[in-house]
């Protein structure tokens, strides 16, 4: 494929790399990668986690591919695959409490070596559960709607709605505001 | 803090870059992934979904009687057939097999509607109560519904990285290497070894 990599249609580099075109994927790849990454650094909060929720998304993609019907936008398939590895490696940790705290002193170790605005935001969403840091990273941040987040996460839209609602007023609380986000 | 602001602070911050080495390692693994699925089949090749049916139907029979043979045998020997067999129906029908469901000597084949992403790890579940014997074979990872006793209850069952296997519900989770009891019936599960 000589085009631009920007001037390829992504249906046309969906329908390639269904077809096994490496070269096809591979700008998928390109253009989805870091946004993947940085969805599941904001859920997990671990930087060495995020790259194997990175990675293991990618590959369940590749495997997948000839599953996805294009009902979905492809960043919204990646989401939900995200969404789907994710949910595997929590629940993988029988000691979900354990985890959670694992999580909690790896990622308050990560947000000491980084500037103090992130800090903040990082010290913030690690207070929250998952599932509200995922709502939050795909409405606030990847900005898919209630009802798309909804369909990633396999959950009533007003589901979303009440996690962004719970999260804003903790982050509101967290981040110095009066918590009325 | 109204919702503008926490939007402009959310954004703000930026998600750490992944390293080249992070991503090079990805996009590699990716690509052997996707070199190792299935393509997509052209017309002449494409079987038709009643073809593939009928095909499960015969290959139902034949695993009804496996099953009633290798029910004698027993430890690696035993797991092995049911790893063969839960894998040629995955052959049949990629990444839509649900479970096959062995009670009283009649299969169960489930089978979801879309291709489910990516191959999961294998496992074994097994349902005791008295006399009556459930045998599940399923993948990590999957929705599970069956029939215990008079009612139908639902799992998801993951496997453990070490082998083990977990059986959770939207209430509770039970590790199969504590023998758990669910809805009376003793459970045992494990992971199918790889061919």
């Amino acid at each position: 494929m000589n085009l631009d990599e920007r001037d390829v249609p992504e249906k046309q580099l969906v329908s390639s790399a269904q077809s096994g075109d490496a070269r096809s994927f591979e700008l998928l790849f390109n253009r989805y990668y870091n946004m993947i990454h940085a969805f599941a650094y904001r859920v997990c909060l671990v930087e060495t986690e995020a790259d194997d929720i990175a990675q293991e998304t990618f590959i369940r993609a590749a495997r997948g591919l000839q599953g996805f019907r294009g009902t979905a936008s492809f960043k919204n398939w990646l989401h939900r695959i995200a969404h789907h590895v994710l949910t595997d490696s929590f629940r993988r940790n029988v000691r979900r409490d354990a985890r959670q705290s694992e999580i909690a002193a790896a990622a308050e170790l990560e947000s000491q070596a980084r500037p103090s605005d992130f800090a903040r935001v990082h010290e913030a969403l690690s207070k929250l559960s998952p599932e509200w840091r995922e709502a939050i990273a795909l409405v606030y941040f990847d900005d898919l709607s209630h009802a798309e987040a909804a369909r990633v996460l396999g959950c009533a839209e007003t589901t979303v709605s009440w996690r962004i609602f719970r999260a804003k007023r903790n982050l509101g609380k967290l981040l110095g505001g009066t918590g009325d986000a | 803090m109204n919702d503008e602001t926490l939007r402009r602070e959310l954004r703000g911050s930026i998600a750490p870059s992944p390293s080249a080495a992070a991503r090079g390692r990805a996009l590699h693994r990716a690509l052997v992934a996707l070199e190792q699925a299935p393509s997509v089949e052209t017309d002449e090749g494409r079987d038709s979904l009643a073809w593939r049916l009928g095909y499960a139907v015969t290959i139902l029979v034949v695993l009804a009687v496996v099953l009633s043979w290798h029910h004698s045998k027993t430890g690696d020997e035993s797991l092995a057939v049911d790893r063969e067999m839960i894998r040629q129906m995955d052959k049949l029908f990629p990444g839509q097999v649900d479970a096959i469901v062995e009670k009283d000597g009649k299969i169960d084949l489930t089978i979801a509607q879309t291709p489910v992403i990516g191959p999961d790890q294998p496992l074994l579940l097994i349902f005791r109560h008295g006399s009556e014997t459930i045998r599940v074979l399923s993948y990590s990872g999957h929705h599970l519904c069956l029939s215990l006793g008079r009612q139908r209850d639902c799992f998801e069952v993951l496997a453990t990285p070490t082998g083990g296997v977990i059986l959770e519900d939207e209430k509770q989770a039970w590790l199969a290497s504590d023998h758990p009891v669910v809805e009376g019936y003793r459970v045992q599960a494990c992971a199918l070894p790889a061919l």
